[in-house]
């Protein structure tokens, strides 16, 4: 196993065991946006491994920077009285073992059918240099894709006005 | 390298199941949100998995085609959560609950 | 097409966006008040000033749309298309996008008018509204001209986000709030959803656009069918068809009803115009694979949405009921699956956007004092004070359930005919069935208002803007569905006309 597979199983086993974390384990709000923020992070090594460095840096940047700290920033600004998510399902222990057991099994269940479905076998094909860097991605989304990046404005700008016509305090 | 892209594919599936299982089973509106971003990720990793795979067929262009998708989904996923959390701090100030199921006016 | 940035492709959505941009602008620009010290600053004005500034703006959003509409028709009649991009085009302007653009945009415009005396009378007054309202046609717009599955995810979120805003825009009621959070939730999750279909796609066929996965398809196997189904069950989600519903009626009846109006019609025409686009364009040699899954699919959501309608006592939720149910019957047109079945289907569209449009209204204009009668009650004993309204209300219902003489019944007429055609019978008799079924809760609002005793105080006035919608509501189902077998010049055979040759383009 080379040292990149190693990394690769260490970060996706990290991953899942923080997604799980946050839907089976944890009991408050902040600590399941901890166990978010460790997924997002396994990703972005993840995207680095698969030859993505600029998707793993905006990853970074934006869903564990930005997205997670608007996260915490709104758990702080409701200031939830019982801290966290109330109480905690019942057969707790259960739901721990459903979650855990039942991924495996998927997990394993997908491995063995999907296997030899891809008929390209490719990630060891060569890349053009500067695959998935700056310079690449930045003739992508500017070039003959602008338009995806005017749309996203919009949406940005969108979600702008909703947000501060939803959150703001009523004059009238 | 040596990762077959199976096993790529195989931890995304699994990161959206456990992502969509825990909006379905979670009460709380902001774990519910987390989940929702969690499958999201679960879609870039299997589209950056598959750009990767593409990348030795397809040439000029549309060659980060996937990557090109996952930036636009991290966009969007960002509006998506402020004006998630907006429409949360409007409802709190009327309401002092973030269970779905004290959210009862309207039959869940 | 050689090309880089072909105008034309993108002029509809570039006026409404920009008029969602210039309404944000003027709003501040005329809220602006000299304060004492002379010095020009943002203070709230009084409730008579900001009732005509929002009348301003909705002006400068109906001329936006009114541009976006016009510039729509043109291109449908010169017969243009027009892609943009080179190469692989991100959104193609043909005869399907402009149609559903010009009915999109009809739609939009006629919320807007719906807009103009409710939001002050329900005291949620805010400029924002219409840019949001408008923001979301653009991503319609988008949506209905996307042959790249990024553009239709950048489209569907464009579409979805500035819609949860607007159902919880009555940010002081709780049912409002509780309405876009429950939209939220499910329809990020759905995109969610879709968003993963997507990625198993592309990661099947190696394209992201409609003609390269349309290449792409036959060696996809196993992946591309799993991306396929996720991606349907996204899109009946979004059109709330059968396993998937539960959230319109809720949604429906929280948010405030210009916006139930504005979901209701124009959300229903873009997800199917792309489903339309993805199903028979993209994919056409899935038709028959899926055909059996879209009949019965159909058959489900034209039995329990007519079954649930019965036993709603609030308005709203009981046209949400009834929206499930017409989005049963269009499923009717795509289980057919011929050239013939999608001229009906557009019909539909075009028919289902006027009387949906004239029953909103009707509630709409009865909104006063930040209360709106949206309770079977609350209509008792209306038609002895505002017999018009009354009566048109009964004509939008009695379209509705499908009375011939009306819109509805062409409507569901060529249905009928086209599922036939395609030896579809059980599917036309339950659409008879069902639709028998629906009289009985259409009904229920005219005998309200007809032989029970007044309930409530005096009703407000109809004002102009809410009497414009309603005359062009009742002229276009009137028309629709009686002059049309008259009159074979007439507006109703060139609708149709109309909608045959958007789907001439779909084969």
């Amino acid at each position: 196993m080379s040292f990149e597979a190693l990394l690769f199983y260490a970060f996706g086993f990290l991953a899942l065991f923080s997604a799980l974390a946050m839907v089976c384990f944890v009991r408050h709000v902040v600590a399941g946006a901890m166990s978010l923020v460790v997924t997002m992070v396994s990703l972005a090594g993840i995207y680095v491994l698969l030859h993505a460095e600029l998707v793993a840096v905006v990853q970074i940047l934006v869903y564990a920077g930005a997205i997670v700290v608007l996260f915490l920033f709104v758990i702080m600004l409701l200031d939830l009285r019982d801290g966290g998510l109330g109480a905690p399902p019942r057969g707790q222990n259960l739901v721990k073992g459903v979650g855990v057991g039942g991924t495996v099994l998927i997990g394993a269940w997908l491995v063995a059918s999907l296997s030899g479905v891809f008929a390209v076998e490719p990630l060891s094909a060569a890349l053009p240099d500067g695959f998935g860097g700056h310079r690449a991605m930045g003739l992508a989304l500017y070039g003959d894709k602008v338009l995806l990046v005017e749309l996203s404005g919009l949406v940005l700008l969108a979600a702008i006005v909703g947000a501060v016509v939803l959150a703001m305090r009523g004059s009238e | 390298m040596s990762i077959p892209v199976e096993h790529v594919v195989v931890l995304s599936a699994l990161l959206f199941l456990v992502g969509a299982v825990g909006a379905l089973v979670r009460r709380n509106v902001i774990v519910i949100l987390m989940c929702i971003e969690l499958m999201l990720n679960a879609g870039n990793l299997a589209l950056v998995a598959f750009n990767r795979v593409w990348s030795a067929t397809a040439e000029g262009a549309a060659l980060h085609d996937g990557q090109v998708f996952v930036m636009m989904v991290i966009a969007v996923a960002a509006a998506e959560v402020a004006v998630g959390l907006g429409i949360l701090l409007a409802l709190v100030r009327n309401r002092d609950s973030l269970n779905v199921d004290d959210v009862s006016l309207l039959r869940w | 097409m050689s090309r880089v940035l072909d105008v034309a492709a993108l002029a509809p959505l570039g006026f409404v966006a920009l008029g969602a941009m210039s309404i944000l602008l003027l709003e501040v620009a005329l809220s602006r008040r000299p304060n004492p010290e002379g010095v020009a600053a943002t203070r709230s004005p009084g409730p008579a000033a900001r009732t005509r500034i929002g009348t301003l703006l909705a002006f400068a959003a109906s001329g936006a749309l009114v541009l976006a509409i016009y510039a729509a028709c043109y291109l449908f009649e010169a017969g243009l298309q027009s892609d943009f991009g080179p190469g692989r085009p991100l959104l193609q302007l043909d005869a399907l996008s402009s149609f559903a653009i010009a009915l999109i945009g009809l739609g939009a415009l006629f919320s807007v008018w719906l807009s103009i005396t409710y939001l002050p009378a329900m005291r949620i007054l805010h400029g924002e509204y219409y840019a949001l309202l408008l923001l979301a046609t653009a991503g319609m717009f988008v949506m209905v001209s996307a042959v790249d599955l990024v553009a239709l995810y950048l489209g569907l979120e464009l579409a979805s986000l500035p819609t949860y805003a607007l159902a919880g825009f009555n940010r002081r009621k709780l049912r409002s709030n509780e309405s876009a959070l429950k939209y939220f939730l499910v329809g990020s999750f759905t995109s969610a959803v879709l968003l993963y279909g997507m990625a198993l796609l592309y990661g099947a066929t190696g394209h992201t656009d409609f003609a390269g996965i349309s290449r792409g398809f036959e060696g996809g196997g196993g992946l591309a069918l799993a991306g396929l189904a996720l991606m349907l069950a996204g899109l009946a989600l979004k059109v709330a068809a059968v396993p998937f519903h539960q959230w319109a009626p809720d949604v429906y009846e929280g948010a405030p009803t210009s916006v139930t109006a504005f979901m209701a019609v124009t959300g229903k025409a873009a997800a199917f115009v792309v489903l339309l686009r993805f199903l028979v364009l993209a994919l056409p040699e899935l038709g028959d694979r899926v055909e059996i899954l879209l009949a019965v699919l159909a058959a489900l959501t034209m039995g329990i949405g007519n079954l649930m309608a019965l036993i709603q006592d609030n308005v709203k939720r009981m046209l949400a009921y009834s929206a499930v149910a017409h989005a049963g019957y269009l499923l009717v047109g795509f289980a057919a699956g011929s050239a013939e079945a999608w001229t009906a289907v557009l019909f539909y569209l075009i028919v289902y956007l006027f009387m949906t449009v004239g029953v909103f209204c009707c509630v709409v204009a009865l909104a006063q004092g930040g209360r709106e009668w949206d309770s079977i009650d609350d209509f008792s004993g209306l038609a002895g004070r505002r017999p018009a309204l009354a009566a048109l209300l009964t004509l939008f219902l009695l379209s509705l359930a499908g009375i011939p003489g009306t819109a509805g019944f062409m409507g569901k007429f060529y249905l009928a005919v086209a599922a036939v055609n395609a030896d579809q019978i059980a599917l036309v008799l339950i659409l008879v069935a069902t639709s028998l079924v629906s009289v009985f809760y259409y009904l229920r609002l005219p005998v309200a208002m007809y032989m029970r005793r007044v309930r409530h105080g005096e009703p407000p006035e109809t004002s102009t803007s809410e009497m414009v919608v309603l005359a062009l509501c009742a002229a276009a189902v009137v028309y629709l569905g009686f002059f049309a077998q008259a009159d074979p010049a007439g507006m109703g055979i060139r609708a149709l006309d109309l909608a045959g040759r958007a789907a001439d383009f779909l084969h």
